[in-house]
């Protein structure tokens, strides 16, 4: 597979490209403005027609969000994770919905759990699964969801407490040890 | 003669999510004209538990109770898949029986969903003694799995690094005897359902898929070898035992709902022969291999992409993780994502309202595995 | 047609008889219990298997209808998120009383392992009264069939009023209902 990498770095501009842990599995990271060429000459020229998957990952530490798109070939029998960064405080893209008709469903996903909108696709502000939530996006890194449930939905009075259990099995073999 | 307008003439109704002719928890809004459909909508979210953010408060020996519980009837899919992405991402070796093991694990739970449709299809059409039939036999399988490994749907058996522990003294004897049991049996249900000269005039020619569609929107499983097209992910990227295993993929050509339940019905055949197979072959070792302390593991960082054969179609999980001791991020790739959206809003127009529960049902979209 | 005419007003009323013919309906009640075909959970997993042939649910007089306007039990299989709480509190209204409600699985109880989930409910108590817990996760077809039984004998007993309750408390639920759920443009069916 990689003569595959050699004809993508030869056209376009890749910023850093790593072997996954098996072999045919490559993961590469483009620049955001040439992304949608990548994709469309990998689904015409190279045989990446199967799209699996449309991911975000929060950096919060360097301020960005990490958008993969996940590809394979059926003729080739290879997988392609190809990811792009985009800013974390204005987070807007473009919608690949003329390559893959299926990413409207993904997308849409993504706009209500991260907060991020992609121009172009028609649906995206509809309701996915939340129903009137008025919170920020709920997978992001800085939303505290054990605070959120315990303040709305409360909690029984009981002598059960929901401790550290690196503590608990810690304490115990402590003991066992001692006799 | 008053002629009405196309706004007079079109009725919405909701098939909500208390209906017995939907499969789990989702609802439709379909718009009528007298009684053929023009279009509809899915709503899902009735069973949406956050898991992904769960998974990253949590250890990663502590997500295996959470991801059992993600598609409900086929617990052991997912998690062979974590274990195998987290045994990818640490470098992990499995033992070559516990392979054998975990195959043997996840043909019986694809044979026992197989069942479990039978009746799914059968009742949605208002034949009430299939269900009867083939959830009891179901029934004989989760005693097997009883045995083994202490619970009827909830395994969490296989964990990275191979098996929880060996098979049971003369295990191998009753596997057979309930194949032969099931083997005896099919006969049986080929007479009362699949000859059956309803079944088949209410399957035939409902739902025909456009072949061009398969490739464009992303559809697997039965559902994409009922129009012909050898996508198996057993065969493309074979994972556990399956590459030593002698098996033939099986189409059909016709591309409408009785092509995808006579895969459905071959593949029960080709899952007994393959069970036959593996109490053949299966060499003997050990079953697990040392880890480090579970409740202090770090991973390196990276990220990797793996998937498998449901028995509806690819299942995939990607997972990023950045040396610490919780993983970052956990995605759930769910068969029934374009089946039920994009595919279903391709295939109604023209439909009768009385073939919409079946299509549903033939379709075998699950939704928690669309909304997690 | 005007919108306050599929509305109404007027709360419940709670019908009582002499003791004798009591006794004698409870009785009947007991011995024929329907159940609403909904599936709110994962706990739906082990209802096929109840009703069909290995554990014969039929032979307690339980069985499921497609209607809640002809069932006695509602049973909440599992949690439940917010979307579908909405909805359990409407298809529970819309039954006919006298109405029983069974809550399977440690999650009904106090949350589960979904305690720190913000889409899940952790005291279902709180919205809808339950009248027998079931413990386990999944509870096997067997738990649920004791757990029928338990309700059976609360039932002759006379002890099983959790609607009554619900009449009587009617703002305490609502007040309840209303710091979950925003949108409530729920009507008062006919009770």
């Amino acid at each position: 597979m990689e003569d595959l990498i050699k004809r993508i770095e030869s056209i376009f501009k890749v910023v850093s490209k790593e072997k996954g842990k098996r072999d045919n599995l490559w993961i590469l990271e483009v620049e955001k403005e040439s992304l949608h060429a990548v994709l469309s000459y990998l689904k015409d020229n190279e045989s990446f027609r199967h799209l699996a998957l449309i991911s975000c990952v929060d950096w919060i530490e360097n301020k960005k969000f990490q958008l993969s798109y996940i590809l394979w070939s059926y003729q080739k029998r290879q997988n392609i994770i190809v990811k792009i960064f985009i800013d974390r405080d204005k987070p807007e893209f473009k919608t690949v919905l003329n390559l893959f008709p299926q990413a409207e469903v993904y997308e849409r996903e993504i706009r209500e759990l991260y907060g991020v909108t992609f121009e172009g696709n028609p649906t995206q502000f509809e309701e996915f699964v939340l129903e009137d939530w008025e919170e920020m996006p709920p997978m992001r890194r800085d939303f505290d969801t054990y605070k959120y449930s315990q303040e709305k939905y409360g909690d029984r009075d009981s002598e059960v407490q929901r401790t550290n259990i690196r503590k608990i099995i810690s304490d115990y073999t402590d003991e066992w040890r001692r006799k | 003669m008053k002629k009405f307008s196309k706004e007079d003439r079109e009725v919405k109704l909701f098939v909500g999510p208390q209906h017995p002719g939907v499969t789990g928890n989702m609802s439709f809004e379909i718009t009528l004209e007298g009684d053929i459909l023009t279009s509809v909508k899915t709503h899902v979210g009735y069973l949406h538990r956050a898991f992904e953010k769960l998974m990253e408060r949590r250890l990663f020996i502590q997500n295996f109770p959470l991801v059992c519980r993600i598609c409900v009837p086929e617990s052991d899919t997912n998690e062979e898949n974590y274990a195998r992405a987290l045994e990818e991402l640490a470098g992990i070796e499995v033992p070559e029986r516990a392979k054998w093991i975990r195959t043997l694990v996840l043909e019986l739970s694809r044979l026992q969903m197989f069942m479990r449709w039978i009746g799914g299809i059968a009742g949605a059409m208002g034949l009430g003694t299939a269900p009867q039939w083939s959830v009891g036999d179901r029934d004989y399988i989760l005693d097997l799995f009883e045995e083994l490994t202490g619970g009827r749907i909830y395994h969490i058996y296989i964990l990275p690094g191979g098996v929880r522990r060996d098979l049971p003294e003369g295990f191998e004897e009753r596997v057979l005897k309930v194949m032969d049991y099931l083997e005896k049996k099919l006969p049986d249900y080929d007479a009362l359902i699949f000859e059956n000269a309803v079944f088949k005039k209410r399957l035939k020619g409902i739902a025909k898929i456009d072949p061009s569609w398969v490739e464009e929107i992303g559809v697997t499983g039965p559902v994409a070898r009922a129009c012909g097209f050898p996508f198996d992910v057993r065969k493309e990227q074979p994972y556990e035992a399956y590459d030593k295993l002698d098996f033939e993929i099986i189409t059909e050509t016709d591309c409408d709902l009785y092509a995808m339940a006579m895969v459905r019905r071959r593949e029960i055949e080709l899952s007994i022969n393959l069970i036959r197979q593996i109490i053949d072959k299966m060499p003997k070792g050990d079953v697990w291999t040392h880890l480090p302390n579970v409740l202090y593991w770090k991973i390196p960082a990276g990220e990797t992409y793996v998937k498998t054969e449901a028995s509806r179609g690819e299942f995939g999980y990607y997972v990023v993780t950045d040396g610490s001791d919780k993983p970052r991020r956990v995605h759930v790739r769910g068969v029934s994502t374009p089946h039920a959206y994009t595919l279903l809003e391709r295939l109604v127009p023209g439909m009768n309202i009385s073939d919409f529960s079946v299509a549903i049902v033939g379709l075998q979209t699950c939704p928690p595995e669309i909304e997690r | 047609m005007k919108e306050k005419d599929y509305f109404l007003d007027d709360k419940p009323k709670k019908l009582s008889y002499s003791e004798v013919w009591q006794k004698f309906f409870d009785w009947a009640r007991a011995k024929s219990l329907w159940v609403v075909s909904y599936g709110t959970g994962c706990g739906s997993i082990e209802i096929p298997p109840m009703v069909t042939s290995r554990f014969d649910a039929e032979r307690f007089g339980v069985s499921t209808v497609g209607t809640p306007r002809q069932a006695d039990v509602l049973i909440i299989s599992g949690y439940l998120a917010v979307k579908t709480l909405k909805r359990v509190i409407r298809v529970y209204e819309q039954m006919q009383s006298p109405k029983y409600v069974v809550g399977l699985g440690a999650c009904t109880i106090n949350g589960g392992m979904y305690f720190d989930s913000y889409n899940t409910v952790n005291l279902v108590d709180l919205y809808i009264p339950i009248d027998v817990y079931v413990a386990g996760c999944m509870p096997r077809p067997e738990a649920i069939l004791a757990g029928f039984a338990q309700l059976m004998k609360k039932i002759k007993e006379g002890r099983a009023d959790g609607w009554k309750q619900y009449i009587d408390n009617l703002d305490k639920y609502r007040k309840n209902q209303e710091k979950v759920i925003k949108n409530w443009k729920i009507p008062n069916y006919n009770w």
